[in-house]
């Protein structure tokens, strides 16, 4: 064995990994080097650390008891938690531990040394009565829905409750002299740290962006606080949240309470903390805000054209996908039309080891931070209200609405009551839908742009006089239909896509080629003429004189419009045509021709144009 | 990949438990299409429209529908009540996660038996024309069978559909995936042609004399009119490929060859080119081409001049019946015709010939069938200048 | 006499209803314990318990064997695999309260009791905190990794015994067992301070 063991041989080494014979010859080797037996240590005393955690867990009686008793029930009591939403747990987790918290709250005693509740059931209750009512209004009053439903609480709750009952007598509070708040935070988290998951959200509030992949989230919860400094611990481990952007704020008594600081510890990863100096204790409602990324929603429509192709109807829709690896139930659903600038991805800001980076790495980010934030911030906030959520009630089967409103350079489309979108789902809803809007149906020619073909148009205003103007039309696909006969049965016309459309701006839709409208442009005759010669007897001046006949076939069974463009490469011209016609610009003509169903037209024109000096002649007699 | 059919699953639940449960269940039913329309008038997506009867109950109803194989555009597809549009509402629209299906959420105020209208975009379903034309012996006329081909590539299967063209009647048929079935659409017999010889300058050798023991075929078209006279005239045809045949006399066919005709509209006429002949010869010169009317500079350099041109064809038939030759001349510019003739006798523009545009002439000339001495021959002699050309 | 594993759940089978009560016993602090070194909450690992052993339940007529330790710890895997998909991602934790001890003594995770070790209220701290991020360090593993170091480093199931709990071979667990130690030494803390 030459050289040195690897970091993985010792690894294999240590936990016996590695076959006996390599065993064999690895500790061969350790036995005559002193270095790799020195990295050896090192690498046991890392793994030591594992060791921390190695203290014996015992199952409590209660729990076996718990365990034993479901076993004896028939088979089909169902209780497993993560089957039922996950705000059914959370209900019940936000029992427990508001109750327990609530309870220290009342009970106001000064402790010389923080006493550890015990474990449930090993004391005598005190105080049972007045909360016991307590526990019971919590349950009821979040569980009504699901009584509604008809399912009854199920054993959980009861489990809860009794934990409740029994377990309150032995809770303290600690670290408080009194009621007098020690002037010094206390410098890190006491070293007592219960890790209890609160209900992940009472109420949750989406705001999708489409033009980035970012997603304003609002979250309530009811978080206990006592009375002095409180610590509030977070943690984004496997989420594509930007823990940057988390923001809390209390919503009642905010006077009382101050949000000092957020410390992200040092060799924690994914991991904050806040420090709350509260003047109340109790159950108060805050609001969690943050940016997460995995959300995204675009805009799509459906045109639907009468048989006249004089009106049509068109619904929007909007699809919303959810990658972000969340479930997102009953959310309060926003889309926002607009391009936001952000500085950073937020899927990548949330695989950050250190929130904020580090000093060396890429200053400028740091700096232009703040002025991100609250350009979101304040865009977002005007005109924000975190009003009754309409519930997502079992009665009301309609559909929604989806309410839209200007904000800033932003427009927001807010979609009634509450969505549940599971992650990887994605989701379809009717943005709107209108009728009788008013179109026109067009076809146009310009050889320059489109080559040798008719094109075929629809064109309307997203305005009051079409039917349409409430809001502006984000962009997205297009796709046309027509109603091909009094069945109501639909022929598919052509697709593409839009951009944004403010309000009162005008809209043509270019479907492609006209397989039915033909349109042929020959030269029938061509000639020169007004030569002028300079001093030196060249040519420094002459006329073109083209004579044109364009041959234009309407196959189709209704009267069609079509505009025909024709370019002379130069601004010097002069036209003669059988029918009037438009300057359409310097060195273009337009004409617009109607055409009967299923007949043929002829437009005749003859175009000069002014090559040389005899421009001049053509500016001279303009004048 | 094999062809999977498109399922439509309708689940029914009374409560509103599937709201909260992310479990899709489905159930064994599968009422089958009531009726389908396919509508081939567009060559990039084909739209179908398919019935069906769907249970639903008093509240809301999940119905769940995938389309795995299947070339479908997603956001196309739309669900309508029909018996009672009123009182079913189509709430939302789910789509489950690495699924190629959706999931209605539909409320009913009632039990109700609905008939519902789905439709949405397919790919790869498309449909080609093709004809076939059996000319008489004497190649007056045509027998002209039109044949539609269905091609379904889509990965769905239609079992019996409703299919319908941009014209012509619906008919009733039923296409697999990767089937493609042919029938005929259109019988139109004794369609009058017209066998057109066309020589144009631009594109062929003007002297046969010159090419080393090779023939100059003159291309033969057969000239169809899409008009009522011919047993046509109803709508315009759709372009694609014809092949032509000819009656031997003798109780069999010969191929004469094929062509690809665009569309054609009511109206207007199209050219099926068969073939070469070579019967038909036509020895074209330049007999002048001289500068004329010299615009010299002060350095007595040239900077414009006029041309003094003839060009003569001779134009033989070694056929045994008539022919009617087209001659298609090219002069390029500005010019203006001195004399054009005939043997010798002068052409009328407008009349005798026509200017198809600003550089093309279109001669149509009769060719009466050789004698016994030889082939018939016709003179045409054009004598013209162009005008301000630069060196 | 000390009934088999098996006897005892024949007998629950049949109607005994001590059976299971000893069952859960002889298997439950083990249980819990890899339940709550998976999830990393004891709440959360209580929860999974019970499933653990209501799954148990219902499925005792279908086990075929003499030990139901591995199987046991098999329906547990599945149980924890399956209940973290759905666990809250955003995590927040109100770190003021007491802890769940019994008799005094801390069973939590990470937990220590400043009252206990008074000498050096800061040393318990940096301990705690060393705990979180061993903690953390093995939140992050991925959960068949996790599983695997879980049950064989602090459950003591040899390498054999692991590889019938995941259902795959024993060269698997040690690979699996081989990535979660390397992904662990990148992150657990040092602590060669001697914390006496």
């Amino acid at each position: 064995m030459k050289g040195h063991l690897t970091e993985q041989e010792l690894i294999e080494y240590q936990f016996k990994l590695a076959s006996d014979i390599r065993m064999g010859e690895i500790a061969g080797h350790l036995e005559d080097c002193a270095r790799c037996r020195e990295h050896l240590q090192k690498l046991q005393r890392k793994f030591a650390a594992l060791d921390l955690l190695r203290e014996d867990i015992k199952a409590s009686e209660d729990l076996i008891s718990r365990v034993v008793e479901q076993a004896g029930k028939p088979v089909q009591a169902r209780i497993v938690r993560f089957r039922k939403p996950a705000w059914l747990s959370a209900a019940a987790a936000v029992l427990l531990v508001g109750s327990v918290l609530l309870i220290s709250n009342l009970r106001k005693d000064k402790v010389e040394s923080p006493e550890i509740l015990k474990e449930p059931g090993s004391a005598a209750p005190v105080g049972e009565m007045r909360l016991e009512r307590k526990v019971e209004t919590l349950l009821t009053e979040d569980w009504e829905t699901k009584v509604a439903m008809g399912t009854k609480p199920s054993l959980q709750v009861a489990k809860y409750s009794e934990g409740i009952t029994k377990g309150l007598s032995d809770l303290e509070t600690w670290g408080i002299a009194g009621d007098k708040i020690s002037e010094q935070p206390p410098f890190a988290p006491a070293s007592a740290i219960e890790l209890v998951v609160l209900p992940r959200r009472d109420k949750v509030q989406l705001t999708i962006y489409n033009s980035a992949d970012l997603t304003l989230v609002r979250e309530r919860r009811n978080l206990t606080l006592k009375k002095g400094w409180n610590w509030l611990q977070f943690m984004w481990a496997n989420t594509l949240i930007d823990p940057t952007s988390l923001s809390l704020e209390p919503l009642a008594q905010a006077d009382k309470i101050d949000i000092q600081q957020l410390v992200f510890p040092a060799r924690l990863r994914e991991l904050g903390r806040w420090l709350i100096r509260s003047e109340v204790g109790g159950q108060v409602p805050f609001e969690i805000t943050y940016f997460t990324s995995g959300l995204n929603w675009r805009a799509f429509y459906m045109g639907t054209l009468a048989e006249d192709e004089k009106t049509m109807q068109l619904q929007g829709y909007v699809r919303v996908g959810n990658n972000s690896g969340e479930d997102y139930e009953k959310a309060q659903t926003r889309l926002i039309v607009g391009k936001v600038h952000i500085l950073d991805q937020i899927a990548e800001l949330a695989k950050r080891r250190y929130a904020y980076n580090r000093p060396g790495i890429r200053l400028e980010d740091e700096s232009g931070r703040a002025t991100w934030d609250m350009k979101i911030a304040n865009g977002v906030d005007i005109g924000y209200h975190f009003a009754g959520f309409a519930g997502d009630a079992f009665g009301e089967l309609r559909r929604k609405e989806i309410r839209k409103e200007g904000l800033s350079e932003y427009f927001l489309y807010s979609i009634e009551g509450t969505e549940t979108i599971s992650d990887k789902w994605g989701k379809r809803l009717l943005s709107f839908e209108a009728e009788d809007i008013k179109v026109k149906s067009l076809y146009k020619y310009d050889e320059e742009r489109w080559g040798q073909q008719a094109l075929r148009f629809v064109a309307f205003a997203n305005d009051e006089e079409h039917n349409l103007g409430q809001t502006p039309i984000p962009n997205g696909q297009v796709k046309i239909y027509s109603q091909a006969d009094a069945e109501g049965y639909l022929s598919f016309v052509g697709g593409t896509s839009v951009k944004y459309i403010p309000v009162n701006e005008e809209v043509e839709l270019n479907l492609g080629p006209a397989r039915l409208v033909k349109v042929e442009p020959i030269l029938m005759d061509f000639k020169t003429d007004n030569y002028v010669y300079d001093r030196k007897k060249n040519i420094s001046g002459w006329d073109e004189i083209r004579t044109w006949k364009i041959k234009i076939t309407n196959t189709r069974n209704l009267p069609i419009e079509i505009e025909i463009t024709r370019g002379f490469g130069t601004a010097y011209w002069t036209m003669q045509a059988n029918i009037p016609y438009e300057k359409y610009d310097a060195t273009h003509a337009r004409f617009e021709v109607n055409l009967e169903p299923r007949s043929k037209d002829t437009i005749d024109y003859t175009v000069t144009t002014y090559h040389g000096v005899r421009e001049e002649s053509l500016t001279r007699t303009e004048k | 990949m094999n062809s999977k059919r498109v399922k439509l699953i309708a689940i029914v639940l009374l409560l509103v438990c599937s709201a909260i449960s992310q479990a899709r269940i489905k159930l064994v039913a599968l009422p089958e299409r009531a009726a389908t329309v396919i509508r081939l008038d567009n060559p990039q997506w084909t739209l179908i429209e398919e019935e069906r009867v769907l249970t639903l109950q008093k509240g809301l109803n999940k119905v769940d529908f995938s389309w795995k194989g299947v070339s479908i555009d997603a956001d196309s597809i739309r669900l309508r009540a029909l018996d009672h549009s009123d009182k079913v509402t189509l709430l939302s629209v789910s789509y489950p996660p690495n699924e190629a299906a959706l999931v209605w959420d539909i409320s009913s105020d009632s039990d109700y038996a609905e008939t519902v209208r789905i439709s949405y975009l397919l790919s790869n379903i498309d449909r080609l024309i093709t004809y076939k034309a059996v000319a008489d012996k004497a190649e007056t006329m045509v027998d002209l069978k039109s044949y539609l081909v269905l091609r379904n590539f889509s990965g769905e299967d239609f079992d019996k559909a409703r299919v319908l063209l941009d014209y012509g009647e619906a008919f009733e048929q039923g296409i697999d995936h990767e089937e493609t079935k042919r029938m005929l659409f259109l019988k139109a017999p004794k369609v009058p042609i017209t066998k057109v010889w066309t020589f144009d300058a631009a594109k062929l050798p003007w002297d046969p004399e010159k090419l080393e023991n090779k023939n100059v075929g003159i291309p033969v078209s057969y000239r169809i009119v899409n008009e009522a006279k011919s047993g046509l005239g109803k709508f315009a045809l759709w372009g694609g490929k014809a092949r032509l045949f000819q009656d031997d006399g003798h109780e069999s066919t010969i191929f004469l060859g094929e062509d690809v005709t665009g569309l054609v509209p009511v109206g207007e006429k199209t050219e099926l080119y068969i073939g070469d002949s070579r019967d038909i010869v036509v020895t074209q010169r330049k007999m002048k081409d001289n500068r004329i009317n010299l615009q010299k500079n002060n350095d007595e350099k040239v900077v414009l001049y006029d041309t003094d041109e003839v060009i003569t064809a001779k134009i033989e038939n070694f056929k045994d019946g008539p022919a009617v030759l087209t001659m298609i001349e090219q002069i390029p510019g500005q010019w203006d015709m001195e004399k054009c003739t005939l043997d010798k006798k002068e052409l009328k523009l407008g009349v005798d010939y026509k200017k198809k545009d600003a550089g093309t002439l279109e001669f149509e000339i009769k060719l009466p069938a050789r004698t016994e001495e030889g082939p018939s021959v016709k003179q045409l002699e054009m004598h013209y200048h162009r005008r301000n050309v630069r060196p | 006499m000390v009934k088999t594993d098996k006897s005892l759940l024949e007998a629950h089978i049949k109607g005994d209803t001590t059976a299971f009560a000893e069952l859960v016993r002889r298997y439950g602090d083990s249980l819990l314990g890899y339940l709550t070194r998976m999830t990393g909450s004891r709440e959360q690992a209580e929860d999974l318990f019970q499933e653990t052993f209501k799954r148990v339940h219902e499925k005792a007529d279908t086990f075929r064997g003499s030990r139901i330790k591995s199987w046991l710890f098999a329906i547990a895997t599945n149980v924890a695999i399956d209940g973290s998909r759905r666990r809250s991602r955003l995590q927040v934790v109100s770190l003021n309260q007491g802890l769940d001890c019994a008799d005094g003594k801390c069973e939590e995770l990470g937990a220590v009791t400043v009252a206990r070790n008074s000498c050096d209220p800061s040393q318990a701290v940096v301990r705690a905190e060393q705990k979180e991020q061993v903690r953390q360090a093995l939140e992050l593993l991925p959960t068949r990794q996790r599983a695997t170091i879980v049950l064989a480093y602090y459950q003591q199931l040899s390498y054999a015994e692991v590889a019938k709990v995941m259902g795959c071979s024993i060269g698997t667990v040690k690979t699996q067992m081989y990535r979660a130690l390397r992904a662990l030494a990148q992150r657990l803390p040092d602590i060669s301070e001697n914390v006496i």
